[in-house]
């Protein structure tokens, strides 16, 4: 006998794309997250354009122009290299998002499979993982993620594992938590019940229920992961100049503050605004989720 | 009361031992062999190596190595300094006061500002004044503290010529000029605590005003200040506590960027140069120390939860 008896449902489920549409559908009717989501799809098109819209290559130098006020020529003026602030910020958006995405994607490669094995099978199994998610949160994680860049030594390869590493703990958290919360339910004990194994239903059930709170906290993170992002670089543990990344450039801005203040600005507007924007988006997610 | 105390002090020490291992380990994230890369690189003699590789025990096994660095570390003996030579103990004991001072300052100002806010935001759900709360406390959660330090020393700095910049006095020095020095590190660093601590408060008071004995209360006549004061806002700071236990760790660890930029010899800026020069032994004294820290932190915490409410002191 198979469990597949139970996936015939009492009313016609609407399809996937269907569901997902109208799930969009509720989530911009929220005006917060759906500025909040506009703006990061216009994000990420600028990031993707960056070498066909920007209105100079990143490394262009006009040494006859340097530190500028913005003009016209320069929407957001030059830094101390005479480059295009603005078509740095454009080519910047690619390298600060994409450390962000990879880590937050590398970290839930690790944490869904872990939290899943440890709240399901629970035991000395889960002590033990449990213990050491303990003792990784009680390491400061800039310090930790600072750590390990430094010893790998920095690249965007490394900046990735050790951003994954600090957002590691909190997911397993989270999806153990969930998976708790889940196995008591009467479906899993029903799916159980009728010779489900444990693998399918984790697989079918219990991963299909814990998938909205991971969406939203992977909001979250992946504003996290920009601000560390920009910790790291600004240290010069990060993204190595003379390659643009938001962090970098407040870096250099930093270093100039005396001379062009306003060269702190465009950096930390974008970041400000793009960690708001993800906050604001996972905000709306939860609410929408929930079902409002 | 006394058994939950010495239950969580039990359990702590699993805890520790697996953040000594962990912070132990760490080394061996260099790539190649470490007392190589430790001594110079390919152009390092190879007495210095050697030498490297005596200093860390990188010539016995590394369970071995480990237990001898658990038991000089339960001494407060973190070994030296690959460069100066100098004892990691004493170096993270002489700059510990100067982090306490920025952390302790950004805790007051997190309170200063986050439980008015909060509490205003709180009273009145759903009005201008909470949206105007809840908005600001998006952009504080949001905003990069290194950012806005950087704004700050512009502005107060640079502009007004209101408040040092860079540096530290000690408070045994002139407790006024520890104090200009650290208001604006405070500011920087304590901005998240503060913005984190009014939304939880919000959410939490504006919970609690719609429950039934806040409703008694008000039936009987009591002013909206003492509803709040008397009833509400104790039973609402309970969230708000957890949350303050849980940012501790990132108050840490924002204080190792904050220190850097303005120029405050502590314990951040001896980590960042440490880390930034693999110096291995500090890297690893100091995060334990920082670790330990976070995890007392949370401890007392935990016991303010214990004290306040009976129900936790059981389960």
């Amino acid at each position: 006998m198979t469990a597949v008896g139970l996936d015939v449902p009492a009313v016609v489920a609407p399809t996937a794309p269907a569901r997902l549409r109208s799930f969009v559908g509720r989530l911009v009717r929220r005006p917060a997250a759906a500025v909040a989501a506009a703006y990061l799809v216009l994000l990420v098109l600028v990031a993707i354009l960056a070498p066909w819209i920007a209105p100079s290559g990143p490394y262009e130098q006009d040494l006859s122009a340097i530190n500028q006020a913005p003009s016209a020529a320069h929407w957001l003026g030059t830094d101390d290299l005479g480059r295009d602030v603005l078509s740095r910020l454009m080519h910047g958006a690619r390298i600060s998002l994409a450390s962000s995405v990879f880590a937050v994607g590398a970290a839930l490669v690790v944490s869904v499979p872990v939290g899943l094995v440890s709240g399901y099978v629970g035991g000395r199994l889960d002590n033990v993982l449990m213990r050491i998610v303990d003792g990784l949160q009680s390491i400061p994680p800039l310090v930790l993620a600072l750590a390990i860049a430094g010893l790998l030594g920095p690249s965007l390869r490394n900046i990735v594992i050790a951003l994954a590493v600090i957002f590691v703990p909190t997911f397993v958290r989270l999806i153990r938590g969930q998976v708790l919360a889940v196995k008591e339910e009467t479906y899993i004990e029903a799916s159980r019940s009728v010779g489900a194994t444990s693998s399918y239903i984790v697989r079918k059930r219990v991963l299909h229920n814990i998938a909205s709170p991971l969406i939203v906290q992977a909001s979250i993170t992946l504003g996290f992961g920009l601000l560390a992002e920009a910790g790291l670089s600004f240290l010069g543990l990060g993204i190595q100049p003379p390659e643009p990344s938001w962090g970098v450039m407040l870096s250099r801005a930093y270093d100039y503050i005396f001379e062009a203040h306003w060269l702190v600005f465009p950096p930390g507007v974008a970041i400000l605004l793009t960690v708001l924007a993800f906050n604001v988006l996972g905000d709306g997610l939860r609410d929408t989720l929930r079902g409002g | 009361m006394t058994r939950f105390v010495v239950r969580r002090l039990v359990g702590l020490v699993p805890l520790l031992l697996v953040l000594s291992v962990a912070v132990f380990l760490l080394v061996y994230l260099i790539p190649g062999d470490p007392a190589v890369t430790l001594a110079g690189g390919e152009a390092a003699t190879p007495e210095r190596v050697a030498e490297v590789r005596e200093q860390l025990g990188f010539d016995e096994p590394v369970v071995v190595q480990y237990g001898e660095w658990l038991a000089d570390a339960v001494r407060l003996d973190f070994g030296e300094s690959l460069y100066t030579g100098r004892s990691v103990g004493d170096e993270l004991r002489d700059r510990l006061p100067v982090t306490a001072s920025v952390v302790l300052g950004s805790v007051v100002f997190a309170l200063l500002v986050g439980i008015p806010l909060g509490v205003l935001g709180g009273m009145r759900p759903g009005t201008r004044t909470d949206s105007a709360v809840t908005a600001a406390a998006s952009v504080g959660i949001a905003m990069p503290g290194f950012w806005l330090a950087m704004i700050l020393i512009i502005v107060f700095g640079l502009e007004l010529s209101w408040l040092p910049v860079r540096g530290y006095v000690a408070f045994a020095e002139s407790p006024w000029e520890w104090l200009r020095h650290l208001i604006l590190p405070s500011v920087a660093l304590g901005t998240l605590m503060g913005a984190t601590l009014a939304r939880q408060l919000r959410g939490a008071l504006a919970d609690v005003l719609e429950t039934d004995y806040v409703r008694t209360a008000r039936a009987k006549g009591l002013s909206p200040v003492r509803v709040v004061g008397k009833h509400a806002f104790k039973n609402a700071a309970m969230p708000a506590v957890t949350v303050l236990g849980l940012q501790i760790a990132y108050l840490f660890g924002g204080t190792v960027i904050i220190e850097q930029i303005f120029a405050i010899p502590g314990v951040g800026t001896y980590m960042v140069n440490a880390i930034v020069g693999q110096d291995v032994p500090i890297i690893q004294g100091g995060i334990m120390m920082l670790a330990v820290f976070v995890v007392l932190a949370n401890l007392a915490v935990d016991l303010t939860y214990g004290f306040l409410n009976p129900k936790v002191r059981v389960s």
